[in-house]
């Protein structure tokens, strides 16, 4: 305690001034000590990792090197077969009950659709010259085009819808024909 | 001697670093959809401009598709198996009878599938897919 000033007069320099009945010891400690903190956050990792883990088997399950062939139409349940063997990505004519589609992934050929009772089907048999015209060009280069299609088609469909899209089919000279068909899951077979 | 406290902590950050590329690269190659194809050949059933006389001695194989009954046919001798209830097809009958002509005729694969223009395309699939799996792979469909 610094004391200044005569014997006489006493001046004390002013301290802690609450008095003990009225400190609250372990607030003053708190307030008094440094104000960076370490804080010590983890994260639970544990259920993360095991998410992880369930999300890579199923996505290896349903792995494939070859891709996607192509997208089936959303009106359309293939019927179901064990005996198929792997699609390949072709010209493909879709029917459904909202009509007859002509599509592929060569982007010379356009989409073309035609009404499902129509017997003629021009624009398909335009494509399918064009698609014709395309594979002799690759022909007289050396390659070797496959000179198939892919047909797929509901169910329920009758018969003859498929037999008036194949007569065009064979007209045409298409003559390898592949049906698109399901995958029978193994616990059916 | 004090023991001196271990602390034993895998790091996992990398381990989390390789899943996460690991679900994009796989949700990129994912396959939802394991469409397959039964193939024919047309020819077969088609008419050509150099078409061969046909051989007398040889046995063509028919299979056709009725509302209620599948006919197989190998030559002159027809057989008839009719659809169980709900039009579904019976394959053990059919089976029974492709067995039967295999054993007859080993060498042979080829057969001409034709159908009635009521049937369904389940059904056309359904009879292509037991002949393939039965020893008859070489399927042609009719469009007569």
């Amino acid at each position: 305690m610094d004391v200044q000033g005569s014997a006489k007069r006493l001046i004390q320099t002013p301290g802690y001034h609450v008095r003990p009945k009225y400190d609250l010891e372990g607030f003053r400690r708190k307030t008094q000590e440094s104000s960076e903190r370490d804080f010590d956050v983890a994260l639970p990792l544990t259920s993360m990792i095991d998410m992880f883990s369930m999300l890579v088997i199923f996505l290896l399950l349903n792995f494939s090197s070859t891709g996607e062939a192509y997208f089936v139409n959303k009106d359309i349940k293939l019927p179901e077969a064990a005996h198929a063997r792997p699609i390949e990505s072709l010209p493909l004519i879709s029917i459904t009950p909202k009509g007859i589609y002509l599509d592929s992934n060569n982007k010379e050929i356009k989409p073309v659709a035609v009404n499902l009772e129509d017997y003629v089907m021009t624009p398909i048999v335009n494509e399918l010259l064009r698609i014709k015209e395309i594979q002799d060009n690759l022909e007289a280069a050396g390659l070797k085009p496959k000179k198939e299609i892919n047909l797929q088609a509901d169910r329920t469909t009758e018969v003859k819808y498929i037999k008036r899209v194949m007569n065009i089919l064979i007209s045409n000279g298409f003559t390898g024909i592949n049906f698109a068909v399901r995958e029978i899951p193994p616990e059916k077979e | 001697m004090a023991k001196k406290k271990v602390n034993i902590e895998l790091n996992m950050t990398p381990f989390i670093g390789l899943f996460a590329l690991l679900v994009v690269m796989l949700l990129l190659t994912a396959v939802w959809n394991h469409i397959l194809a039964l193939s024919t050949n047309t020819s077969s059933t088609t008419a050509s401009d150099e078409a061969t006389p046909p051989d007398p001695n040889r046995v063509d194989f028919h299979v056709t598709i009725l509302t209620d009954k599948i006919e197989l046919k190998a030559g002159k001798s027809p057989s008839s198996v009719p659809h169980l209830s709900g039009g579904i097809i019976d394959k053990n009958r059919m089976i029974q009878i492709l067995e039967y002509w295999k054993s007859l005729y080993p060498d042979r694969s080829d057969v001409i599938l034709s159908t009635s223009d009521a049937v369904t395309y389940n059904q056309l699939i359904e009879t292509f897919d037991t002949l393939v799996g039965n020893g008859w792979p070489d399927v042609g469909v009719s469009t007569q």
